[in-house]
C-alpha cells in the first residue's frame, strides 16, 4: 500500500500496488505542530495531529484502500496478479536508470564549458 | 568541451627545475606543462563523499557520465577529515559527489595539488615569486607545499535526501533532489527519487525483474506490516501513516497488523504497548543511514506480511522512497526472472526463495 507521491503514477506501475491516493492539500501541516505544541503538555504531539487529520479529512478516506485490502485478501489471483505486476515496466529512461541523470550532469558540464568559453573571447 | 574546463586545472611546481630557476615565469612555465598533461588525461575522477545511498547511486551514474565522455571512471571515496582524496596524485578530481552536509567541507578545503616540495626550499621559492603567485601558495605545514589555481573548479553535485532542501544548496553547480518540483535555488536542480538506494542496492539488474510470482499468502505470518523509524508529528505529514495505521488496526482486528520499526502507533500502544515485538531485525530496519544492511534487514522482515504499509513522510511532488522498492523486493522471486547473482543476494537474505538450496 502505498501513499506519498500524488504523481507517483508518472514513475511507477501503480498496478503493482495498492495506490491510497489521498491528497492532504488542505491541511496546513505547519499550523497543526503549532497547536500541537501549545498542547503538548495534554497530550502527545502525534496524538493531537492525528485528531486534527481525522477532523478535517474523516475516517471515510481510507475505505478505498481498506477495501482493496480486504478484496485482495479474498482473491488469491488477483492478489498474485498485482503481486507480479513489475514496479517498473521499463528500464530505459526511467527513474532507475543511471544514464538519465549521467545526461543531465553531461548537459551541465558541456553548459560550463560553453561559459567558460565564451569569457576566455571576452 | 570537459577537457577545456581542466586547462584552468591545477597546477604544480617543479622543485627540480626550481632550483635553477631565477624568475616565477619559469613556474608559471611549469604550471601550463601539468595543465597539458591533464588534457591528456583519459580518466575521469570522481570523489564521492560518505553516504552508502549516495556511493552506490554516485558509481552508476559516474560510470554512465565517463562512457559519455570517453572516459574510463576513477572513484575515491572521500574520508571526513583527510584531504588525502582530494589530493590525488593527478591533481583534484572532476566531480564531487557529496551528501548535503559533506558539501561544505569539499567546497572549504580549496581545490589545490600537492608538489614533494621540501621546507627548505619554500624559503627559496619565496625570493621568486611575486606577490599574487605566493597568494595562491598554501604554505607547508608537513614539508608539503600547495599550490592551487583559483579559477579552477571541479564539478560539483549536491544530493538532498530529504524532498525540498536543494534551495539552501550555495556553491555547488548541480543540486539532486528527492522532490521533482523545480524550486527557485542558488544552482540548477535535478530530481533523483530516494528510491533509488534499493534497487542499486539488488546489483546491475533490470527492475522489471521486481516481479514476484508466488501467492505470498502460503508464506505469511502476519497479515499488515508498518514500518517507520520514527513517529514525529514534527516531521511534515508523518502522522497521516500513523494514522492510517490506527484506522487498519482497527479494521482488522482479527488479524496481525503489526507496526516493525521504532514508531509505535496509538491504536497499538494502547493494546499492547510499546514493548518490543519480538522481530529480531527490528534494530537493524531502524537504522537511520540507508545501507545495504538496512534494507537486507527490512526485505526480510516485510517478508513476513502479505500487505506492508508503505507510506512517506511527506506527500511532494517526485518524493518517492526506499519503502514501496523494499516492499516490493519482499516478495518471493520466480527463479526464471532473475540472475544468478541477484539470487545469490536473495538467498541470503532469506533462504525460502524459489530456487535457493536448503542448506
Amino acid at each position: 500500500m502505498y501513499w506519498g507521491a500524488p504523481d507517483v503514477d508518472m514513475y511507477l506501475n501503480t498496478k503493482s500496488f495498492i495506490w491510497c491516493n489521498v491528497s492532504t492539500s488542505q491541511i496546513s501541516w505547519d499550523t497543526l505542530f503549532k497547536e500541537a505544541e501549545v498542547l503538548h503538555s495534554q497530550a502527545k504531539e502525534i496524538d493531537i495531529v492525528e485528531n486534527k487529520v481525522f477532523q478535517l479529512l474523516g475516517i471515510e478516506v481510507f475505505n478505498p484502500c481498506l477495501e482493496q485490502i480486504r478484496y485482495l485478501e479474498e482473491n488469491d489471483d488477483l492478489y498474485e496478479q498485482m503481486i507480479m505486476e513489475p514496479l517498473i515496466s521499463k528500464f530505459e529512461g526511467s527513474i532507475v536508470d543511471p544514464m538519465r541523470y549521467a545526461k543531465a550532469i553531461k548537459n551541465l558540464i558541456d553548459a560550463k564549458e560553453s561559459l567558460n568559453s565564451a569569457s576566455q573571447m571576452d | 568541451m570537459f577537457m577545456s574546463l581542466l586547462t584552468f586545472g591545477i597546477y604544480c611546481v617543479n622543485f627540480a627545475a626550481l632550483r635553477e630557476a631565477t624568475r616565477s615565469d619559469f613556474i608559471r612555465e611549469q604550471l601550463k606543462n601539468l595543465a597539458q598533461s591533464r588534457l591528456n588525461n583519459n580518466s575521469l575522477s570522481i570523489v564521492i563523499c560518505p553516504g552508502d545511498a549516495l556511493y552506490l547511486f554516485a558509481q552508476l551514474v559516474g560510470t554512465e557520465l565517463a562512457s559519455l565522455m570517453n572516459k574510463v571512471p576513477k572513484f575515491l571515496e572521500y574520508e571526513s577529515g583527510s584531504n588525502m582524496t582530494l589530493l590525488s596524485s593527478d591533481g583534484p578530481a572532476d566531480i564531487y559527489f557529496c551528501e548535503k552536509g559533506s558539501t561544505h567541507i569539499v567546497a572549504l578545503k580549496q581545490f589545490y595539488y600537492k608538489s614533494e616540495l621540501e621546507r627548505h626550499d619554500v624559503a627559496l621559492l619565496k625570493s621568486y615569486l611575486d606577490a599574487d603567485t605566493m597568494a595562491s601558495l598554501i604554505l607547508p605545514s608537513h614539508g608539503i607545499l600547495h599550490y592551487f589555481d583559483p579559477s579552477f573548479k571541479p564539478i560539483i553535485l549536491r544530493y538532498h535526501r530529504e524532498p525540498g532542501r536543494a534551495t539552501a544548496a550555495q556553491g555547488v553547480d548541480l543540486a539532486l533532489d528527492t522532490k521533482a518540483t523545480l524550486q527557485t535555488g542558488y544552482c540548477p536542480i535535478l530530481h533523483v527519487p530516494y528510491l533509488y538506494p534499493s534497487f542499486v542496492l539488488v546489483g546491475n539488474v533490470d527492475p522489471i525483474v521486481l516481479t514476484m510470482s508466488l501467492p505470498r499468502s502460503k508464506w505469511h505470518k502476519h497479515f499488515i506490516g508498518f514500518l517507520a523509524s520514527y513517529c514525529s508529528a514534527r516531521v511534515r505529514s508523518s502522522s497521516f501513516r500513523t494514522y492510517f495505521f490506527n484506522h487498519a488496526f482497527e479494521s482488522f482486528q482479527d488479524k496481525s497488523v503489526l507496526p516493525i520499526g521504532n514508531c509505535i502507533p496509538r491504536a497499538y500502544r494502547e493494546k499492547f504497548g510499546s514493548e518490543f515485538l519480538g522481530i529480531p531485525e527490528r534494530q537493524k530496519v531502524t537504522n537511520k543511514l540507508v545501507s545495504a544492511q538496512m534494507v537486507q534487514a527490512a526485505v526480510k522482515v516485510l517478508s513476513k506480511f502479505k500487505f506492508v504499509i508503505a507510506f512517506e513522510n511527506a506527500q511532494a511532488p517526485g518524493y518517492i522512497t526506499e519503502k514501496i522498492v523494499n516492499a516490493k523486493l519482499s516478495g518471493k522471486f520466480q527463479k526464471s526472472l532473475i540472475d544468478a547473482d541477484l539470487l545469490k543476494i536473495h538467498c541470503r537474505w532469506n533462504s525460502r526463495v524459489l530456487g535457493c538450496s536448503r542448506r
